[in-house]
């Protein structure tokens, strides 16, 4: 009976290791010029020849779904995700129920929420609510803060913040009369590292490509829809690269 | 004869034991329900001292209680200069620079930060962050205190004994603060309700008083008012809102919104007011990170009316200065928070009208409610 009873545990915690080892997430990674993030260090020239470090990232990613081979797609239930580049657990994303990488092809996820989603007021916790996105600039969330110092052409120290959310319609009172929803779908090849698939973003593509981008041009591009749509594209190019 | 001399020796069992516990039969904790439905759920309450209705009373009568000091010949409480009426700050009334002169003679460091909303800091106390949950410190060389695991630097209860002893604040002695409030026999059930032991010690006058501190909340200003449906902001603080949520003065990355309604991120940033950081207790000192020089905690906008003088040194008098300073007094260093776009160049630069609005919009921050909550008032 004892030996029975001590096999039955014995067996449960194999069962339990087996399926700790196993569980499949998602990792999230920050390039630079095709090189590992540093942070702080002003190390970096955009193709604009502006020296540049990298201090904050913050952004959700929603909807994600796996594509297998077979094109069977799993949705994600729940799944909207806050990554910051500072707060180590975000890094490292198990979904609630669960998904499976074997056989899976490919990612596609949102950039931000879709419009249903980005509701004002639905995080009432920090991280996730210091991303609130003014009402008067049409609420919600910023999808993305990257946040960087960068040398002007007299060596001095300026920043400039890549924020993007939802943008604004201005009326000739420069007063906002419409607002425009900038998420967009980004679907990745699944790149698979132990039981992770890693979502990789390369910082230095959202200032160099598609749009090559002068810091100096803007200080912060929340009521600012064009350049919104214009690092949007390079936001897109950052994480499929 | 017998029976008289076991009535007796019961009696007298019975009486002794209500001495040393006056009601043991009514330990009975009610929680304390802090209950803002609109602020966050993450609050900041030790596993250890979870807040109950007793123990925010007890923590009330402590933090009025000039024994605390532990020095008859210089009697001192927390509020004696933790003022209600500045949302526990001291004010400029007695303290013009809006810095103490402790029971030493020697001034605070900094300027004080106000004592509201606090449960719901989680990133850590003081202007640099000091006193947080992964402070392994225990004790205080400079203040003759021993490693002890009573006297740790990790939260709200880690600041009253550090009051007790610092010069620049009561400048006293922990065990005669303790002896003073044990000889006032009304504590004894105060302590027993609250803790469910008569003992009075350190570890639990801390807890009360941090209980209490905890307690303080304020949620009831004109924007509150406004925000609830309640009544209507005038054209220059709605004007001031919307200067205040965008790029245009960009207070809110760090300040927060009605999304936000502490009115601070509790980050710690530097706001481009200094290029020499030598000396300064700034959060470089807690995480031994250069690039932190010249980095304080984002302060609370809520009662920013009855808390001058401004930023961790009380150079600004006025609210005024301040938002003068934000238009047009920003200056550049290495060090800058990489949010303040507007030290681009130099400040907001907004209109003597903007500046006007921004302000009307500031004081709807104030809360007359809080300031005249009789609940948190001296009881004595």
């Amino acid at each position: 009976m004892t030996k029975s009873i001590i096999g039955l545990i014995l067996f449960c915690l194999v069962c339990f290791r087996v399926s700790a080892q196993t569980k499949d997430g998602i990792k999230f990674t920050f390039t630079c010029q095709d090189k590992a993030l540093k942070l702080n260090e002003m190390i970096y020239y955009s193709s604009n020849k502006q020296s540049y470090k990298v201090c904050q990232c913050q952004f959700f990613l929603s909807n994600i779904e796996i594509i297998y081979k077979d094109k069977k797609r799993k949705k994600i239930e729940n799944s909207i995700h806050y990554t910051d580049i500072e707060i180590p657990k975000s890094l490292v994303w198990y979904p609630e129920n669960g998904f499976n990488l074997e056989n899976a092809d490919s990612l596609e996820f949102t950039f931000g929420f879709d419009s249903t989603q980005n509701r004002s007021y639905r995080f009432k916790n920090p991280p996730e609510n210091l991303m609130f996105w003014p009402d008067y600039l049409g609420g919600g969330y910023h999808y993305m803060k990257t946040n960087i110092l960068y040398l002007d052409k007299d060596n001095n120290i300026n920043a400039f913040n890549c924020h993007i959310g939802r943008g604004q319609i201005y009326n000739s009172e420069n007063k906002p009369i419409k607002y425009i929803d900038n998420d967009f779908r980004i679907k990745i090849p699944i790149k698979r590292v132990d039981n992770f698939a890693v979502i990789n973003l390369d910082i230095s593509t959202i200032f160099d490509y598609p749009n090559a981008v002068l810091f100096s041009d803007y200080g912060g591009i929340m009521n600012n829809q064009k350049a919104m749509k214009m690092f949007c594209e390079n936001i897109k190019a950052a994480f499929e690269k | 004869m017998k029976t008289f001399f076991i009535f007796l020796l019961y009696s007298s069992c019975f009486l002794l034991s209500c001495a040393t516990q006056p009601s043991k039969m009514s330990f009975k904790p009610i929680p304390y329900d802090i209950g803002v439905p609109f602020f966050p759920d993450s609050m900041n309450i030790p596993e250890n001292n979870p807040m109950t209705v007793d123990g925010v009373r007890l923590g009330r009568y402590l933090f009025y209680d000039e024994r605390l000091s532990g020095n008859p010949s210089k009697p001192m409480s927390c509020a004696t200069c933790h003022k209600q009426e500045h949302s526990f700050e001291c004010g400029m009334e007695v303290f013009s620079d809006g810095r103490p002169i402790g029971n030493s003679g020697k001034k605070t460091p900094n300027v004080m930060l106000p004592l509201i909303n606090l449960v719901w800091n989680n990133s850590g106390y003081f202007w640099n962050g000091l006193i947080n949950k992964d402070n392994p410190q225990l004790g205080s060389e400079k203040y003759g205190v021993k490693p002890d695991s009573v006297f740790n630097m990790t939260n709200i209860e880690s600041t009253v004994w550090m009051a007790i002893r610092a010069p620049h604040e009561m400048d006293g002695d922990i065990s005669q603060a303790v002896k003073m409030i044990k000889k006032d026999n009304f504590y004894r059930e105060l302590f027993f309700k609250a803790f469910g032991t008569t003992e009075i010690n350190i570890d639990l006058i801390s807890k009360a008083i941090a209980q209490f501190i905890r307690s303080l909340v304020s949620f009831e200003s004109q924007f509150d008012q406004f925000m609830a449906g309640k009544i209507q902001l005038t054209e220059s603080q709605m004007r001031g809102l919307m200067l205040f949520t965008t790029e245009g003065a960009d207070c809110f990355h760090c300040h927060g919104s009605p999304a936000l309604p502490l009115w601070t991120t509790n980050m710690f940033m530097n706001n481009a007011k200094d290029v020499d950081f030598e000396g300064q207790n700034d959060r470089s000192v807690v995480t031994k990170n250069p690039m932190d020089k010249g980095k304080y905690r984002v302060p609370t906008l809520r009662n920013i009316e009855y808390t001058a003088p401004y930023m961790h040194d009380g150079r600004f008098k006025t609210l005024d200065e301040v938002l003068e300073f934000y238009n047009n007094g920003l200056k550049r260093s290495p060090y800058i928070d990489p949010l303040s776009i507007n030290t681009n160049h130099g400040g907001m630069h907004l209109t003597d009208n903007d500046l006007k609005d921004l302000k009307a919009f500031l004081l709807t921050l104030s809360d007359t409610a809080f300031i005249h909550d009789k609940r948190y008032s001296n009881p004595w």
